[in-house]
């Protein structure tokens, strides 16, 4: 029983101060609705595996590990395919250069659209590392692929972003953007 | 560094990922170039937002307090289990003080046996010895060996007498007392519950 309560006691001294950033994280890549259960999941699974865990690494990337293993459960189980838009199998971005000084203005809903449009291995990628300031190697740990396409994923996945959160600004269809960058 | 390179290290510029060197190659571009210090700039806005938008959703209460309920069950919810193992194991005992109860037991558990191990053929080692005069020995049953001689039969590791059946195999093995204390491996076929071995051949070891 004492030994119980002592890693009841680990593991919310650990892993539970990181339940925000968790929840906060599950919002954008699973919605609102979902984010709960996902959460609530991985942090189950977590305390399932705690004994597995070493204290002297970082609680957070090994947490953030877990709730994208359980993220992918759950995708598998309601899609036929993983969301791996892998920057190859894309098609060529239009370019993006930082032109625009439109990120002055306040845009906290624009935000979230722009966000949601992104493809989901490019979200995890821009998430994983402008929030939660991992570095490309803890995220390339972390989604289990080489540190090339981290940066990869992070560099198109920034611009997409700031073209999407334009197009959102503009309240235009981002084709119309589109075709406005490749004549400018 | 012109604009084209530092342009290809814009993110690892601003996410700090770049060496020291190359970190002070880049400063000094930006520093005199005024259209990638606006990429910069831009860059670095552009997480600043996605920060600030994402850190904008509070956690619900109930999630917190869902998880920590279930990292801490009650008292009561803990002492469930124990509570239960306590009741069988207190029923176990007081069934098991009755004679009756016990031999009950004991043949369902028997039944099991034969139910799981179904007649058939087998090899079983062990060593000859007179049935009766191992009842006698163990319980003191009355033995008749000195009137009707003595009756084989194959004791195994496991401390279980074998009744051996009548039949031409097995006619030494139970009739001649020269076999007695000998040990034997035995062919042939096992009826579990009713304690006999049916020998097809039988060799000494």
């Amino acid at each position: 029983m004492r030994f119980w309560k002592n890693r009841a006691t680990q593991f919310e001294k650990l892993a539970l101060p990181h339940l925000p950033a968790l929840y906060r994280f599950s919002v954008q890549v699973a919605g609102q609705g979902a984010a709960e259960d996902l959460v609530q999941e991985a942090i189950m699974r977590a305390w399932k595996y705690f004994d597995s865990f070493d204290p002297s690494t970082n609680c957070r990337a090994w947490l953030f590990r877990i709730l994208r293993n359980v993220w992918i459960t759950r995708w598998k189980q309601s899609s036929l395919e993983l969301p791996l838009a892998e920057p190859e199998d894309l098609q060529t971005e239009p370019y993006y250069d930082w032109e625009d000084g439109f990120l002055e203005q306040e845009f906290s809903a624009e935000m979230e659209r722009a966000l949601a449009q992104l493809p989901k291995e490019y979200l995890w990628a821009v998430l994983l590392a402008d929030v939660e300031e991992f570095s490309y190697q803890e995220i390339a740990r972390l989604m289990e692929c080489p540190i090339g396409t981290v940066m990869s994923r992070l560099n198109r996945g920034r611009r997409m972003l700031a073209r999407f959160l334009l197009a959102e600004l503009q309240n235009q269809p981002l084709w119309n953007l589109d075709s406005k960058h490749k004549g400018s | 560094m012109d604009c084209k390179q530092f342009r290809e290290i814009l993110d690892l510029y601003v996410d700090q990922e770049l060496s020291a060197g190359a970190t002070a190659a880049a400063g000094a571009h930006v520093a005199e170039c005024s259209h990638c210090r606006q990429a910069v700039t831009q860059l670095q806005l552009l997480r600043r937002c996605v920060k600030e938008s994402v850190n904008q959703h509070e956690v619900p209460q109930t999630l917190d307090r869902g998880i920590r309920e279930q990292l801490r069950p009650s008292r009561v919810k803990r002492l469930v289990p124990v509570l239960a193992a306590c009741f069988v194991l207190f029923f176990v005992i007081v069934a098991m003080a009755s004679p009756r109860s016990r031999c009950h037991l004991a043949n369902r558990l028997e039944n099991l046996a034969a139910l799981i191990d179904k007649p058939g053929p087998i090899v079983l080692e062990g060593k000859i010895l007179c049935r009766d005069d191992e009842l006698h020995a163990r319980y003191g049953v009355r033995a008749m060996c000195s009137v009707r001689g003595h009756h084989g039969a194959l004791e195994t590791s496991d401390g279980k007498i074998w009744n051996l059946i009548e039949n031409e195999s097995s006619q030494e093995l139970i009739h001649d007392s020269a076999f007695l204390g000998k040990h034997v491996r035995i062919r042939g076929k096992m009826y579990r519950q009713a304690g006999s071995l049916d020998v097809d051949s039988y060799e000494l070891l």
